[in-house]
């Protein structure tokens, strides 16, 4: 076995393309071991879709495999090519799950597996499927890719942009007075991240048992809950108060930042204390419950838990379905639909916009104001006591230029292949920060199963952008454009040059 | 009050004084034109006259002090807010918006709001079915015109025309009045760069009244479209706005006048002045030809896919991107659910249109919105942040024309956008709350910021702002004009001056106390 990944004695392959192999054979790994896990379990009931599953991911991790011995990689790569394989490695795990829904007959229409699979990986609370017609195979992979998902991006989040010295500000690198940090490293911080998560999602898998929600449905609970993915098994668990309670606890704690995880881990109070995004996250959850409670006039305890639970479920784009409580006054589905695009804490598993970047766009604002009257000014952006740097600065600017294009852009898009302009925005919405289902303007639950086909693959594109944190996945495509222009240009001039020998 | 000659200093009471004086002409001038055709004449009259005596005392008893920059903001912002207040005294006093079911405060608010709608040249109104248009005097309709002829310049612009004691530090008036970043000079002397916008404009409007005369409407509705379209305010004469006519010569002259009226008027000066058509040496108004004729095609052929027939399209298409590119809030729908109702269009060429609201016309012009230049340059500043990903050690510049913009420029853009945002997102969930749909929020909101005019949803092309939101919410649209007609700054900075006098007279509490002692305390003690 050590044999198989050992590397070849091939010459240093280029920066990008090796970091293209390596995130590809990575993505390749993820995806069939999730199959393979998930083919092992469907052996426990009826198997219907064991051999498939396991078949299919055999296949795919031994050319994932073979592919990532052949890779020799360079020195160094280049930031633009780490970030190009990062996302290549999340679109394999996207095609290889979107092979398995086809391999196991679950669907059959290749458009739908690769929404169901898009949507799972990308963490987005949207769905096709009749899950009470699932066997435990694929209802272990359908929220095993949530799990997967929600680490790929706490792992980009955290690790992986923090170490190639982008939005360091997110990470928690500081040495000084013997505190131990999160990232002091990008593969220390990998492996605490991966410790971190995998430990909640384990103490949330208990939760959920004791709450009675049952083995496999604590397991798949727990997995989408701690990925802020959002997807529910058969039957309807999440009505019981108690798993509700459970569910609430989760996504609090799911939509907070890794960062705070650990200090809560290691008892560093005064750093969870000073955290500015931290006290902003309480603040938006306790004003957001009054005000939902207040516009669907929740009464009981009961009520107010819901309305707790259905807010928490928006913001931290989690999107476990919840009815409307009581009669909702209009300004509600806005509050909610809002709170999904301004989304949980960065450093979390959520998406959406994310509260560090909101309040330093807010920091921003008052600068340019103070800047109205002082034009000299010179004053730096401090959140929390951390200074951002203009480059930081720059990026969250263009993170909220990306994030409004992508929402137009695919509310446009899917405006134009049928639905009207309200379901439109907020599908885009949804996408863009890969947060649940979709409302109607008055509350109500809107089924993407009642979509068109071309309106569900309209919104894949946004649901991948939105996961990556938007820019990796723009760079990732603007590399691949180069690439293949740079290609053309060389067939050109290629051309251009035979043309005239010929002459 | 200064002893020496009994006037105070207050360049903000001062320069609203005359503000008002010019608001009171315009008053007058309708209320005579309400003599010949209409019933209200005394109560225009009487609000022609306290209006006046408002201004000339004010005037009269106050003088411009020294102006820095916060005190430019103060003077600048007061000034349009006490206009558009004193502006919906005809309204008030002749008593249009008086209705059944309608107590006093939603009349006056709806007088406000149809005066600030006018002052902003938004073009929003609270008339329709309800209280049609065409049931009102010639004067009444003529003042509705005529205030946003005066809003689209800036009535500010105006006020410096006549202030020479303002000197250089018109300038700053104009600038922090003028769309846009920063106002050109035309000559060296700020009042008559001042007057040369003022007389271009005048041409331009009158130009606009003879295009309309030959095309099919009378001489009132051309005079009173030609100053609205002019203005890109988007007032009209009739319910049904420019669909009344359902002609096409009209609206290919409203089309026309509202492209010129959101263009760079320091364009129209210089191509005045050298005899020469400059406009297409300039790389805004490029962008900005290029993106409506864009947009109409992208439009015309949504449309077309809709079902509807391929000149009409390009005839419905045209027109209202054009009337929302510029920001100027005309309709061309014959009746609710009509080909030109986008209200009703399918999401795609929605979406496009809301793109629209929000992008605006050129700088230097008389459109809201945020301005194709700024566009543009953020745009470019987000390509450049992309590329810096992917170049690290690269220095990158963005570039607009032939040149590179300052990185100042750059980053106010960014912060102007920002900025926009916030408000557009606060203001529709403040909007919502106030008993508002989502897509009715969220349009109207931002047809206010970008002084735009008909939203989507229950307040479209065919629908009255009364039909759409609650009083309240037509309040807080109505400040949400003002704020986007002077570009969101200068409404928030004219606060800062009467928040410096307060905390002077202010006794300190407790908390500032505290603040004060922490401060002056040694570091590290």
């Amino acid at each position: 076995m050590r044999n198989l990944f050992r590397r070849t004695s091939n010459p240093d392959w280029g920066s990008l393309s090796s970091a293209v192999a390596t995130g590809a054979a990575v993505g390749g790994l993820g995806a069939s071991t999730l199959g393979l896990a998930s083919g092992l379990l469907d052996l426990t009931s009826s198997g219907a879709d064991a051999w498939s599953l396991l078949s299919g991911s055999v296949v795919a991790g031994l050319a994932s495999v073979w592919l990532f011995r052949r890779v020799r990689s360079p020195r160094r790569h280049e930031t633009a090519d780490i970030l190009t394989g990062v996302t290549v490695a999340f679109l394999g795990m996207v095609l290889l799950g979107t092979l398995l829904y086809l391999l196991t007959g679950t669907l059959t229409d290749p458009r739908d597996a690769l929404f169901e699979s898009a949507a799972g990986f990308s963490t987005t609370a949207l769905t096709s499927l009749d899950v009470d017609a699932l066997g435990r195979g694929m209802l272990l992979f359908r929220a095993g890719s949530q799990w997967v998902g929600g680490l790929t991006a706490l792992l980009l989040g955290v690790a992986i942009l923090p170490a190639l010295s982008v939005d360091r500000e997110l990470a928690d690198r500081h040495t000084g007075t013997g505190r131990r940090p999160l990232a002091p490293s990008g593969g220390r911080a990998a492996v605490n991240v991966l410790r971190l998560y995998a430990g909640f999602t384990l103490l949330l898998g208990i939760g959920y048992l004791v709450a009675g929600a049952g083995p496999l449905g604590s397991v798949l609970l727990a997995a989408s809950t701690a990925s802020t993915g959002g997807f529910v098994g058969p039957g309807q668990p999440l009505a019981d108060p108690a798993v509700q309670w459970v569910a609430i606890l989760g996504m609090f704690v799911a939509g907070a930042s890794m960062v705070i995880l650990w200090r809560i881990v290691t008892l560093q109070w005064q750093g969870i204390r000073r955290s500015a995004e931290f006290r902003t996250y309480l603040l938006l959850l306790s004003a957001g419950t009054l005000l939902l409670g207040w516009w669907s006039e929740a009464g009981g305890p009961d009520e107010w838990r819901e309305t707790l639970f259905t807010l928490l479920s928006a913001v931290t784009t989690t999107g476990f379905p919840m009815e409307a409580v009581g009669p909702w006054a209009t300004a509600a589905p806005v509050l909610l639909l809002l709170a999904a695009a301004v989304g949980p804490m960065t450093g979390s598993t959520g998406g959406g916009f994310q509260l560090f970047r909101m309040l330093g766009l807010v920091k921003l604002a008052r600068r340019e104001l103070m800047r109205q009257l002082h034009p000299s000014l010179i004053a730096r952006i401090r959140i929390g006591g951390v200074v951002l740097s203009e480059a930081s600065v720059g990026r969250i600017v263009l993170q909220q230029f990306l994030f409004v294009a992508i929402v137009v852009g695919t509310t446009g898009v899917v405006g134009i292949l049928g639905l009207d302009l309200a379901t439109a925005l907020a599908a885009g919405v949804h996408a863009a920060a890969t947060a649940g289902p979709v409302r109607a303007l008055d509350g109500t639950l809107l089924e993407a199963a009642s979509w068109s086909r071309p309106v569900r693959l309209a919104l894949v594109p946004a649901m991948l952008i939105g996961r990556l944190a938007l820019y990796p996945a723009l760079v990732a495509i603007g590399t691949a454009a180069t690439g293949i222009r740079n290609r053309l240009r060389l067939k050109w001039r290629w051309n251009a040059l035979a043309k005239g020998r010929d002459r | 009050m200064n002893p020496a000659n009994r006037r105070w200093t207050s360049t903000t009471a001062h320069v609203g004084g005359n503000a008002l004086i010019f608001v009171a002409l315009a008053m007058a001038l309708s209320a005579l034109v309400e003599v010949i055709d209409g019933d209200e004449a005394p109560a225009m009259f009487m609000a022609a006259a306290m209006t006046g005596a408002l201004g000339v005392g004010m005037r009269r008893w106050t003088r411009t002090g020294v102006l820095d920059r916060s005190m430019v903001f103060t003077a600048v912002g007061a000034t349009w807010v006490l206009v558009s207040v004193v502006g919906a005294l005809p309204y008030v006093l002749a008593g249009t918006f008086v209705r059944d079911g309608a107590g006093a405060l939603v009349v006056l608010a709806d007088a406000f709001f149809e005066s600030v709608s006018g002052y902003s040249c938004t073009g929003s109104t609270v008339f329709g079915a309800h209280n049609p248009i065409e049931a009102q005097g010639s004067g009444i309709l003529l003042y509705r015109q005529l205030t946003q002829w005066l809003g689209g310049m800036g009535i500010v612009v105006l006020v410096v025309t006549v202030l020479p004691s303002l000197r250089a530090s018109g300038l700053g008036l104009i600038d922090a009045e003028a769309p846009g970043e920063g106002a050109d000079r035309l000559a060296p002397k700020v009042v008559d760069t001042a007057r040369q916008f003022w007389k271009v404009y005048g041409a331009l409007t009158v130009i606009g009244a003879v295009l309309l005369l030959a095309a099919g409407m009378n001489p009132f509705d051309a005079v009173a479209h030609a100053l609205s379209a002019i203005s890109t305010g988007g007032f009209s004469t009739r319910n049904a706005s420019i669909g009344y006519w359902n002609s096409v010569p009209v609206e290919l002259v409203v089309m026309a006048v509202m492209i010129l009226g959101a263009a760079s008027f320091t364009l129209h000066a210089r191509s005045y002045r050298t005899r020469k058509f400059v406009h297409l040496a300039d790389p805004e108004f490029r962008w900005y030809l290029g993106l409506i004729g864009g947009w109409t095609l992208v439009v015309a052929v949504l449309l077309a896919a809709d079902g509807m027939a391929w000149t009409r399209a390009l005839r419905m298409s045209a027109f209202n991107v054009v009337t929302l590119g510029t920001s100027g809030g005309f309709g061309n729908a014959t009746g609710a659910g009509s080909d030109g109702d986008f209200a009703v269009w399918a999401a795609g060429p929605q979406v496009m249109l809301l793109l629209l609201l929000v992008v605006g016309g050129c700088t230097g012009s008389t459109s809201g919105g945020i301005k194709v230049i700024r566009l543009r340059i953020g745009v470019a500043h987000a390509y450049r942040a992309l590329r810096a990903m992917r170049r690290p050690r690269a220095v990158l510049h963005v570039r607009y024309g032939d040149g590179t913009v300052p990185e100042s420029l750059v980053e106010r853009i960014a912060g102007f956008m920002v900025v926009f945002g916030m408000f557009a997102v606060i203001g529709t969930v403040l909007v919502a709350a106030l008993g508002t749909d989502l897509i009715t929020a969220f349009t109207g909101v931002i047809e206010a910021l970008g002084n735009m005019g008909p939203a989507f949803g229950e307040a479209g092309p065919t629908a009255s702002f009364v039909d759409g939101y609650s009083t309240p919410a037509r309040l807080l649209l109505a400040t949400l004009m003002l704020v986007g007609r002077l570009e969101i700054f200068p409404m928030i900075l004219m606060l800062i001056v009467p928040y410096r006098s307060i905390r002077q007279v202010v006794p300190k509490g407790p908390l500032r106390q505290l603040r004060e002692r922490r401060d002056q305390r040694p570091m590290g003690a």
